[in-house]
Formats: structure tokens, C-alpha cells, sequence
């Protein structure tokens, strides 16, 4: 008899403990939101080497009794790193690297070894257009910081979605609004995801059909050192002006520069692959692992996806309005589609300039120029970041 | 919600924005009229140079059997890919290189003996 009793003591312990337990309405409904992101991830392809780490660092960290991740430890000013040492699960000690800000300028680094700022040195106008897209996160910060549920810090977390670069939204959601990381992740690569999808009837609309089929002049050919004083130049200009930006364009530029040096090519190597797969991993995880149920099930939420595409939308629309200012002024030389690749979701804002142009007039190859934008863009993106987080840090 | 700051902010970040990358406009502007100053000495004298010697006839070189004639087009193209037109240059003889050490013993001595 006495087996029997604590036998079913034993079961019924542990049934309590058992995460089955701890479920209620909320975890399921965060079971199926990233269940539907996961879906989207493999089944349509949403920039999945992001969204498929997150989703399932979604899923991991609503499970009932896992303690895997603690938001509650990294809430507040001063964290006590002691505690997240000692009783924090895996996804706390991962998300070091996010708190610290270790992890988006590792990717920044990766990416500057994979990018050719080429069409750039070539056409240095194209930097204006960088500029003119990022115009998109300060509208939307104006909007959301009227809105009277978010506070400024949240309005600027918020508004660099707009910059359409997934680092540079983490490393400022992180400081300024880290409760909120999760779904502006979310969101900031969804709809990085859904470029091809937002920008070409934006891009439509604003321009006409013989600025649209402006064929622009072959690029001049950028010497190998002139690809070699362009980073620092460009690190010293960001870092000096807006020194918070700098750890990103810092490691921005040191990937290029190794990259271009073309004298350390295993090191360029690991950059571009090892690096930031093991990164890209890491970030994921723990960026989707701030998703709990109480953050992410809010109106705040809701509010973040609707802002996130108005963001996207007036960068859209701000480059491409700069783009035919560019065209009237240097008359009809820019084919104001390539404003739109100010946007700085790399390359595919470029590749829509270049289908949206090709509709036109089949002959018309703008990938190449629409790519000076591009990667302006990531600079530009880069210092609004900084600008964000130097006064509302 | 203070109104001053939002807009203020709004308007110096945009203003930040563009100065930084105006700056950086009038860098890349500045370094590539330098580069153009420089390279164009340098294809001014060489310009001289071969009008005198004009396309030296060289013969034709000696081609291994079994190497069409396209090859040859095709390598000779290379060479002067790679070297670019600072001199003019004259293919002697064009053979194949002998498989003197298995490739994975070539991969291994090179594996240990790179410098770190």
C-alpha cells in the first residue's frame, strides 16, 4: 500500500510541476504565433536565417516551467549581473551579448566583409539618397511619440525600424526599450522580408514613366585605394560626429577594410560565414526569447506592427521624392528609383529598384547604381541610430 | 510629451543625418579628385613613352601541341588583364605545367607550411 501511495504522490508531484501545469491562455496563444512565424520562416521563405531562430527562441521561452529566460532579471537601470549568472537559464546567459551590445556589431562585421561600397565611392550623390530614406525613422518618432501609449525611449526603439536594418534596431531597442526588443525584432525583419512587397507601389506612385526609365551612366571604375581609405575615412567622419554610432560603423568598417586590404583573407573568411552564422544564431535565439507572453500580447505590439510599416513606407517614400529632386536637379541624370534603395534592407531594396526600372524599359540595369544607396543607407541608418540613443539614451 | 523635444529631435536628427553623410560626400569627392591627379601623372608620361615603340611586333609564341589556338586567345587575354596596360608584354611560349606532386600532397605541404 505504502508503494502505491507514494507512487502516486511521485506522479502527482510531478504532475504539478510539469510544465502542462503552468499553461494558460496567454502561452498558447504565443505557442501559435510562433508556430505561424515559423511557418513563415520555412514554408514562405521570410528571411529565415533570422526569423526561424527567433520564432523558436519565441517558443522557448514561453514554455511553462523551462525558466529558461527571465526578463524580470534585465529590467530596470542597474542589472545584477550576479543574479543572471547564478540563476539565469541558457537563453539569460545568451542574451549577454544583446544586453551588452556585443552581438549587432559582430553582424555589422560580418557584413562589412560581404559588402562592396564600389557604386558608392563611384557616385558619391548616392549618399544623399542614404540620407533622404532615413527620414522615415524621424516621421514615425514624431507619430509615435504623440501617440500617448509609448514613451520617447519606446517612440525612438520604435521609429528605427524604419531603417530597415535588423542590427541597428536591436542595438537601440536594447537600450532604449528592451521590454519592447521582441516585437520590434519581430517586425523589423518581417517586413524586411515584405520589401519587394511594400515598395514597388509606393515607388509607382510617386514618380512618373519617363522618370522611371531614365537610363543612368556607367559608374566609374574605383580604384583599389580608394576602396581602402574609404572606411577609415568614413569611421573617423561618423565616429567623430556621432561617437555613440560607433561601435557599429566601427565594426562595420573593419569588416571592409579587411575585406578590401585583401591581405587577411582567412580572417575575411571567418567573417563572413563562421562569424556570422554562430552571431546570427545567438542573436536570434535571444532576441526571440524576450517575447514573453505579458510583453508581446499588448496593444503595444499591434501598435509597433502598424508603425513598423509606416516606416518602411515613408523611408520609401522620402528616398524616392529626394530621388526626383536629384533627377530635376542634375537634369534627369538619376533615375529617381533608386531613391527607394536608401531603405537599407540590403540588397533587396536594390534588386526592387532594379525590376521596378526593368518593367519600364528591359535594357535598364539599376542594380548596380540603386546599390550606392543601398549601403548608404546602412551608414545612415547607423548614425540616426546614434543620434536616437545619444538623447534619448 | 514634450513637444519641443520630439520636434527638436526630429529635426536635428534629419539635420545629423545629412551633415555626417555631406561630409563624407565631400571626402569621397576630395580623395577620388586626389586619385585622378595622381593616376593621370602617371598614364601622362608613360603616354609618351609608347608612341615611339608602337605595338612592338612580337612573334608568335611557341605553343605546346594540343593547345588551340583559342587558349592561347584566352590566356593571352588574362595575362593582360592582371598586368593592365602599364607595359607591354610578349608571351614567349605557352605550356602545361607538369603534375609534378599529387594535389593533396601539394594541399598538405601547403597546410603546414603557412605562415599564421
Amino acid at each position: 500500500m505504502e508503494i502505491i501511495n507514494m507512487f502516486v504522490d511521485t506522479i502527482k508531484n510531478l504532475a504539478l510541476e510539469s510544465g502542462f501545469a503552468g499553461i494558460d491562455f496567454k502561452t498558447l496563444i504565443m505557442f501559435i504565433i510562433s508556430g505561424v512565424l515559423i511557418y513563415l520562416a520555412i514554408g514562405r521563405q521570410f528571411e529565415p536565417l533570422l526569423l526561424l531562430p527567433i520564432a523558436f527562441g519565441m517558443l522557448l521561452t514561453n514554455l511553462p516551467g523551462a525558466e529558461m529566460f527571465h526578463s524580470e532579471f534585465f529590467q530596470g537601470t542597474s542589472i545584477d549581473y550576479g543574479q543572471v549568472l547564478h540563476d539565469g537559464g541558457l537563453l539569460d546567459i545568451l542574451y549577454l551579448g544583446v544586453k551588452l551590445g556585443i552581438y549587432p556589431p559582430l553582424i555589422f562585421l560580418g557584413i562589412g566583409a560581404m559588402t562592396d561600397f564600389g557604386p558608392l565611392i563611384a557616385n558619391p550623390k548616392s549618399f544623399l539618397l542614404g540620407a533622404a530614406a532615413q527620414a522615415g525613422i524621424f516621421f514615425t518618432f514624431i507619430v509615435a511619440a504623440f501617440l500617448p501609449f509609448y514613451s520617447l525611449q519606446e517612440a525612438g526603439a520604435i521609429a528605427i525600424i524604419g531603417g530597415a536594418d535588423g542590427p541597428t534596431a536591436i542595438y537601440v531597442a536594447k537600450t532604449l526599450a528592451p521590454q519592447l526588443l521582441g516585437s520590434i525584432a519581430v517586425a523589423a525583419y518581417s517586413y524586411m522580408a515584405l520589401v519587394p512587397v511594400i515598395q514597388p507601389p509606393i515607388m509607382r506612385a510617386l514618380t512618373t514613366k519617363k522618370e522611371r526609365s531614365v537610363i543612368m551612366e556607367q559608374l566609374r571604375p574605383v580604384s583599389r585605394i580608394e576602396k581602402i581609405l574609404f572606411p577609415i575615412i568614413v569611421t573617423l567622419v561618423v565616429s567623430l560626429l556621432v561617437p555613440s554610432a560607433a561601435p557599429l560603423m566601427g565594426m562595420l568598417m573593419l569588416g571592409n577594410i579587411m575585406k578590401e586590404s585583401g591581405v587577411v583573407d582567412r580572417l575575411v573568411k571567418t567573417a563572413q560565414n563562421e562569424l556570422m552564422n554562430i552571431i546570427t544564431i545567438f542573436l536570434g535565439v535571444t532576441v526571440g526569447a524576450t517575447a514573453t507572453a505579458d510583453v508581446f500580447l499588448s496593444f503595444k505590439t499591434l501598435g509597433i506592427i502598424a508603425l513598423g510599416l509606416a516606416a518602411f513606407c515613408l523611408g520609401t517614400a522620402a528616398g524616392v521624392l529626394f530621388g526626383k529632386i536629384m533627377y530635376k536637379a542634375t537634369g534627369g541624370k538619376v533615375n529617381p528609383l533608386i531613391g527607394s534603395a536608401g531603405v537599407s534592407a540590403v540588397p533587396m531594396a536594390a534588386r526592387v529598384s532594379q525590376k521596378v526600372g526593368q518593367k519600364e524599359n528591359p535594357a535598364n540595369f539599376l542594380l548596380m547604381h540603386a546599390m550606392g544607396p543601398n549601403v548608404a543607407g546602412v551608414i545612415g541608418s547607423a548614425v540616426a541610430a546614434g543620434v536616437l540613443l545619444s538623447v534619448l539614451g | 510629451m514634450d513637444v519641443a523635444l520630439i520636434i527638436g529631435l526630429t529635426f536635428t536628427g534629419l539635420a545629423v543625418v545629412f551633415a555626417a553623410l555631406i561630409i563624407l560626400i565631400f571626402c569621397m569627392w576630395v580623395m577620388g579628385a586626389i586619385m585622378k591627379r595622381v593616376t593621370g601623372k602617371q598614364t601622362k608620361s608613360p603616354a609618351q613613352a609608347p608612341k615611339a615603340p608602337a605595338a612592338p611586333q612580337a612573334p608568335a609564341p611557341v605553343v605546346e601541341e594540343g593547345v588551340t589556338g583559342e587558349t592561347v586567345a584566352v590566356i593571352s587575354a588574362a595575362i593582360a588583364a592582371m598586368l593592365g596596360s602599364d607595359r607591354p608584354v610578349a608571351i614567349r611560349s605557352i605550356k602545361r605545367a607538369k603534375d609534378s606532386r599529387p594535389a593533396w600532397n601539394m594541399a598538405g605541404v601547403t597546410e603546414n607550411t603557412r605562415p599564421f
